[in-house]
This record gives C-alpha cells, structure tokens and sequence, in this order.
C-alpha cells in the first residue's frame, strides 16, 4: 500500500489537500483565541480618586487611580465633567475639577461611547467655612398682603435670615422698583402693605467684585436690595433700607455745609429731616440749625453722568449755608459712620430733605 | 452537508466578528447576482471580477486602518471628519438606549454644525448591531460600491457594456473616490441616494408603464428629500438635475418643440435678467454662497480666494453681504475658473499635495472627454444625457460657489464626478470607435471596397 495513492489520498483514505486545509483550520482556532486573549480590550475600571474631598470652591486637580485607563477618557462627578483627563499611564490620571458646588458626587469614568465605570459618592466637596456675623437689617416688608402679612410679628424666625426684632405700622405699599440702571422709583400695589420691620440677620462675609458683602438668602445684605422672604404659606418680599451694626447708634452731631442753587439751599430750615431710605426704625439725620445764606458767585456746574452720554452742564446761582445737624451714628474703626457711609470731615453726601436734594460736605463730627 | 457545516461556522465566526461586514457583503452579493443575470458571460466575468477585486481592495484598506491604528486613540481615521460621525453616533445610540454618556458628549451630540440625517441612520444601524467602529468603514465602501453597480446597469442598458464598464473601473478606482467610499462620511451614502434618484429621474421618461413613472417619480421626490437631510443643498441638486435634464432630454427628442424652445430659454432667461426683483435675489443668494466659501477659506489646510480683496477684510465675513452685482459676476468667473484648474502647480506647497496631481490629470481628461461625451450621448439618449449633465451641472455650481478650500475642493468635487465621469467613459468610448473607424487608422489594412484611395 502507498503513503499517496494515484487519486493524492493518504493511505488510501484522506485526500492529501484537504488533509492539510483540516489542519490549518483547526489550528487557526488555537491561533484566533490566542490573539483575542491577547489582544482584547481590556475593560477599564476605577479605583480611588485622591483627594476624595476638596472644599469648594477653586480650581482642583484630582488624581484618578483605575486599570487599563486610555488617554482618550473622560471623568465626571455625576454631572459635572472632569475639565481634560492628563494621562498619566494606564492607572493614573489626572482631572481638574472646577465651578463644582459642595456635595457628594459618583465618580463617573467614560470611554469615547459611554459610561465604563463608576465609584458611587466616591467624591465629596465641602463648602469653605465661612466667617459669619450678624447685621442689623431695618427695611419693610413690601407689597405684601395676607395672609402673610399677619404673620410678621416680633420673634418671627426667618429660615436662612434671622429674627424680627421690631415691627411697625403698616403703611400704604409703595416698593422701590428699577425701572433703568440705578433708577429706582416708587410704585404702589393696591390691596397690599408695607411693614416696617428690623430684622437681626445672620449673614456671611463673601468676597464679591473685590470687596466683601455679608450674604444671606443668596443675596447681599445691601441697601435697596429686595430679600425673597420665606414665610409659612408662601414668600414674602422684605426691601432693605438701612444695613448697621448690631448695638444702639450714637447720637452725633455733625457741622456740614450745604451748597447748590441758592433756590434750593434757601428751602434748608431747621428741623428738617434726611428721609432717604428712612422709616420709623430708621432715622436720618435732623438740621438743628442752619446759618444765614452766603452767597458765592454764579458758577457752571458739570455733572457726570453715565459714561458715554453728554454731561449736564448748569449755569447757577450757587449758594451755601451751614448747617449743624444731629444723626444716628456708628462709631467704627474709620470713625463715625452713618447710614452705612463714612462721616469724615471733608466727605461729601446727599442730604434728602422732603422736598429737595442738597449736596453737603462734612466740616466737623463731635460725639454729644 | 460538510461544506454547509462549515461554511456555516465560517459565517458565525465573520458575524461575531463584524456582523455590519457580513450584511454588507450579503446585500452586495446579492445585488450583483441581480445585475450579473442580464450580464453576457463575458460580461459577467469582467464585471465580477472588477466588482469582487473592488470590494477586496476596500476590505484590504479598512482592515489595514484597523491594524495599524493608534492604542491611544479609541480608533483610527483616514479623514479628521470621521470621528465626529464615529463618537456621535455612539452618543447618540446611547443616548437613545439610556446609556450613560459623559456630560460634554450629551452638548456635541445636537450641536447644529455637521447634524444629518446620516448620523440618525448610523445610530440606527449600531443599535441593532452594536458598536461598529471600522463595520461603518465597509458600510460605506458597500454603498458606494452599490452605488457603481446600480450607475453601471443603467448605462450598461443605455449606452453598452463597455462605456458601462470603463465608467466603473474609473469610479470604482479614481484615488479621492476610493479614499473617501471607505470613510465615515456622508459622501457615500450620499452618492448611493443619489444614484437612485438619477435611476429614478430617467424611468419617469422610459418607464414601460404608468404607474411605474408614478412609482419613479414619487422616488424622486423622497431621494431629494433625503439627499437634502443629508447634505445642504442636496435637494436643490436633485430638483435642479430632474427639472431641467427632463424636460431637456425629452426635447431633445422632439425636434420641432426643441427648435423654438433653444430660441425661447435665452430670451426668457434676459426678461428675467432685468427683473430688479430677480436681480436682487440673484444677488443675495450669491452673497450667501460668498459667506460660505469665505468660511472655507478660513479653515484649516491651504485655501484659493476668489472674491475681490476689499470682502476678505472684515474677519466675521459681513463684507460679503456687500457684495455689488460687478464684484458677484467676478465671483462667480473665478469660483467656476478655480473649480475647474485648483490645485494649479503654482498652488501645490507640500509633498502630501503632490499627491493629488494624478487624479488632478486624471480630473483634466474628464473635462477634455466631456463634451465628445455629450455629443456621442445625445446622439444615442438624450434624456439619460440631460439628467447626467443637468445634475453635474448644479453639483458642479453648489460646489465651486462655496469652496474655498483645496482639499474640500476636491473632495466635493467628487460629488460631480459620478455624473461627469460616466460622460466621460462615453466621450472615450465613442472617441476610440471613431479613431479605429478613421480610414487612417488602418494604413495597412485593406479597404473596403468602394472607399477611395
């Protein structure tokens, strides 16, 4: 018997050619599971992240710790994307994390498809301690009806502000509206009231644009400004009108002198009173006496206004008079303040009388 | 039995790996079986082979892009495009199944710029067959390739097998084409839509029966909607190409409504010329075309102008909105001027550039052959000759009033290429009869009798 007979079969049985093609597929399937063991991806996954609790807020960069990281991922703390993914090798990498509010988030790894893997609240970010202090905030409660307005008593607890410490009488409502950049004007609701009220609120100091304002109900604790009140049954809208330290105000009297149109400084008499964003809890300061009118000269007076639009150019008959006036004052560490501004010899202010406007300059402070 | 057995593991084992390739190669087989059955066997033979050797080509490149890509990268490329249409339509499959996705991908997934009909349809596709990375690689190589075969019967039927088959081997193989049927691109699904809509536009004339040119006109209508979801522009083209080549076709078989109608169109046309309403929205349509290739000059890569200097100056392109009818008209000369000559020798600056001079040739001899082509084609369809040429025509005009840049240039350009070329196969084929039918061309042959020395 041959090894390969006439017809290539071998030993008679199997066909050389076809012998040899068996062989080949059946060794390709040793070969094919070789290469997939070989080369499959391998599925990524995540292990720790350092740190795992920042305080917020700031720009952070986080180290993620995972098997088979590929430079093109992407991490996110549940919603918040990862900003870049700084491969370091196929463990580590690098994620900076910005503008992420505190809380607890999942540690969330993608691909270029999808999510692949996950460390739940694997990441924690504390909201920085903030230096709190206490305000005394005298404003009213505007356009507010009921059912609300019988809520406001002495004692209210306001969540997230603080307590109502003094009420007064409601008066017929009248809101500071904007209705331009920085024009405010006075609007009524009908059916509805103001409340004068002091309120002891509890705010933290936040640096804002440079300076620091004392925040409270995500709003800064600054004149005019309108605070979202939360009462039972609904919101109620309380307007600031003065912002001063805790404590009883002193009593000062300041020397000014008061000067403008002589139309208008003639209006100044004793016993007239600064009504700017005064209520009942707030007083402004009080003329006790005022010096006979000099007279100094016709003058042109530029008034700057917005930036870009024509200055207002008045020809006048300008006149002053001294005055000496009494009003409620912090002493601070820059010395008398009133109203929330500095009473300086040399600083200017606007004094509100009922039925004028006058520029003033202070001369002289003295404690009584 | 064995053969079935294993042939049927074979299968299994081609499907796990990529199922996309699988149905993609079983359409094509059997789209080739329906064309191969009115083919003659020498015909057959040529054809599939030229088919299977086209195919294999295709299949060797993305398996190579496969092979040689880069770990660090999710996959690879032959066009920076591609990736958007790979990762967005991930996203967008995933979002549509509820997978997770990272934040950022959830804001590019309905980002307006690139949004197409073709990324829904890709994300359909990868929900049924899950992530094809490189299956949508030979998605595309099968429609385009389809795309050939459909374009191949069709002139096959017309104008012969052998300008059917030179058409082909041209497509099939000219290296823009080739490089780009084997892209995530739009380009050739594009072409495949496009392709029907012509197969369409030709059977509302020569359709045996009513209701089939009913069926081929309502054909035409969706694949022009469909071509305009795919691309801007798409659906003008294919409005454009039908309206016009139609009718242009059908008189041109009618002599006596043809005559006055060639007397008509210029005097039609110079009444609506001083229209100033026609003027004015000439105008602005140009403006807008100026927008756009002024944002294709200022794309990456080596860019041509073609406005006059002072509309260049203002970098958010307001300038061209400017534009006066003077300026528009030297617009539209040098737009048409760049998109028949770019990339000229003065305009090639790197050696990847020098890549592009024998296509560029190549692109020349299409030009040369085209109007031998359309002579030749009038002479033998007139209507399948005015479909070719009015939907060249407008592709042509879509692209070289927006163009700006010379490698989307010629990209684009491929657009006009699948009608132009066909043209050309036919300038080519009746220009080789002609030169073997010349007296001259046998001096050692006998003469047929009666011929004068």
């Amino acid at each position: 018997m041959t090894v390969v007979d006439d017809h290539g079969r071998l030993f008679g049985r199997w066909n050389v050619v076809d012998a040899l093609v068996g062989i080949v597929l059946l060794g390709l399937i040793p070969l094919l599971y070789g290469g997939y063991v070989l080369f499959r991806p391998q599925s990524a996954s995540l292990v720790s992240i350092e740190p795992a609790r920042i305080q917020a807020p700031g720009d952070v960069d986080v180290t993620i710790h995972g098997n088979n990281l590929r430079p093109y991922m992407r991490v996110s703390f549940d919603g918040v994307q990862g900003r870049g993914f700084l491969f370091s090798d196929a463990t580590k990498a690098v994620v900076r994390v910005a503008e992420i509010p505190p809380g607890v988030y999942d540690v969330i790894l993608y691909d270029n498809a999808q999510e692949r893997a996950r460390i739940p609240k694997g990441f924690e970010v504390v909201a920085a301690p903030r230096a709190q202090t206490q305000l005394e905030v005298i404003g009213a409660f505007t356009a507010i009806a009921e059912p609300l307005a019988s809520q406001v008593k002495v004692d209210l607890q306001i969540a997230g502000l603080g307590k109502v410490t003094r009420v007064g009488k409601a008066e017929p409502s009248a809101t500071r509206t904007a209705v331009g950049p920085l024009e405010l004007v006075n609007v009524p609701s009908a059916s509805a009231v103001n409340i004068p009220a002091v309120i002891l609120a509890s705010c933290a100091l936040v640096p804002r644009g440079g300076s620091v304002s004392c925040m409270a109900l995500d709003n800064a604790l600054i004149r005019d400004v309108v605070l979202t009140v939360p009462l039972s049954g609904g919101n109620a809208l309380f307007q600031i009108d003065q912002v001063r330290p805790t404590g009883t105000p002193s009593t000062v009297e300041m020397r000014a002198r008061f000067s403008g149109e002589r139309a208008v400084v003639e209006r100044v008499h004793g016993g007239d009173r600064d009504i700017a964003r005064s209520n009942e809890f707030a007083s402004g300061a009080e003329v006790i006496s005022v010096s006979p009118v000099a007279r100094t000269g016709s003058s042109v007076i530029v008034t700057a206004q917005q930036p870009g639009s024509m200055p207002a150019i008045t020809a006048g008959d300008i006149a002053t008079v001294e005055v000496v006036l009494r009003l409620p004052a912090f002493q601070t560490v820059d010395g008398w303040s009133y109203q929330g501004q500095p009473m300086k010899p040399g600083r200017s202010f606007v004094f509100h009388g009922r039925d004028y406007e006058v520029s003033a300059t202070v001369l002289a402070v003295t404690s009584k | 039995m064995k053969v079935a057995i294993v042939a049927g593991v074979i299968l299994g084992v081609l499907y796990t790996l990529s199922p996309l390739t699988v149905l993609c190669l079983a359409g094509l087989t059997a789209l080739g079986w329906l064309i191969a059955r009115e083919l003659t066997p020498r015909e057959r033979a040529w054809f599939s082979t030229l088919v299977a050797f086209a195919v294999a080509v295709r299949l060797a490149a993305i398996s190579a892009l496969f092979l040689l890509a880069d770990p660090s990268k999710p996959y690879a490329n032959l066009f920076g495009d591609e990736e958007l249409f790979k990762s967005r339509t991930l996203w967008l499959r995933n979002i549509g199944l509820g997978v997770s996705v990272s934040p950022a991908d959830m804001i590019y997934v309905f980002d307006e710029v690139g949004r197409s009909s073709y990324l829904y349809l890709l994300a359909y596709i990868q929900a049924l067959v899950g992530d094809a990375p490189y299956g949508n690689n030979v998605l595309n190589a099968t429609v385009f390739v389809a795309a050939v075969m459909m374009s191949y019967w069709l002139i096959r039927r017309v104008f012969g097998g052998i300008t059917a088959l030179a058409g082909a081997i041209l497509l099939l193989f000219v290296p823009s084409l080739l490089s780009w049927s084997i892209s995530v691109l739009k380009e050739p699904l594009y072409f495949f839509v496009a392709s029907i809509e012509l197969l369409a536009a030709f059977y509302i004339a020569r359709a045996p029966r009513v209701w089939q040119r009913v069926a081929a006109a309502a054909i035409v209508v969706l694949t022009a909607i469909a071509l305009g979801s795919l691309r801007v522009g798409g659906t003008e083209l294919a409005v454009v190409g039908t309206l016009v080549g139609l009718p242009a076709g059908l008189l041109a078989t009618r002599p006596r409504l043809a005559f006055p109608t060639i007397i008509a169109i210029p005097i039609v046309i110079a009444l609506a010329a001083v229209q100033p309403r026609v003027q004015e929205r000439t105008l602005r349509a140009l403006q807008y075309t100026a927008f756009q290739h002024w944002g294709h000059v200022g794309t990456p890569g080596y860019s041509y102008k073609v406005l006059d200097a002072r509309l260049y100056a203002d970098m958010g392109r307001s300038a061209v909105l400017s534009m006066t009818y003077p300026e528009a008209g030297r617009y539209v000369v040098r737009a048409f001027w760049n998109f028949v000559t770019v990339p000229r020798w003065s305009q090639i600056e790197s050696l990847s550039a020098l890549a592009y001079l024998p296509e560029q040739a190549l692109w020349y001899s299409i030009l040369i052959l085209l109007p031998i082509g359309v002579v030749a084609g009038m002479r033998r369809d007139p209507v399948l000759t005015c479909l070719l040429i009015a939907h060249g025509l407008a592709a042509s005009g879509m692209v070289a009033l927006t163009s700006g840049n010379i490698g989307t240039l010629i990209r684009h350009r491929g657009l006009t290429l699948p009608y132009f070329t066909w043209l050309a196969a036919i300038g080519a084929c009746s220009l080789v009869v002609w030169l073997i039918a010349r007296p001259s061309s046998r001096p050692f042959g006998p003469r047929p009798s009666g011929e004068p020395a």
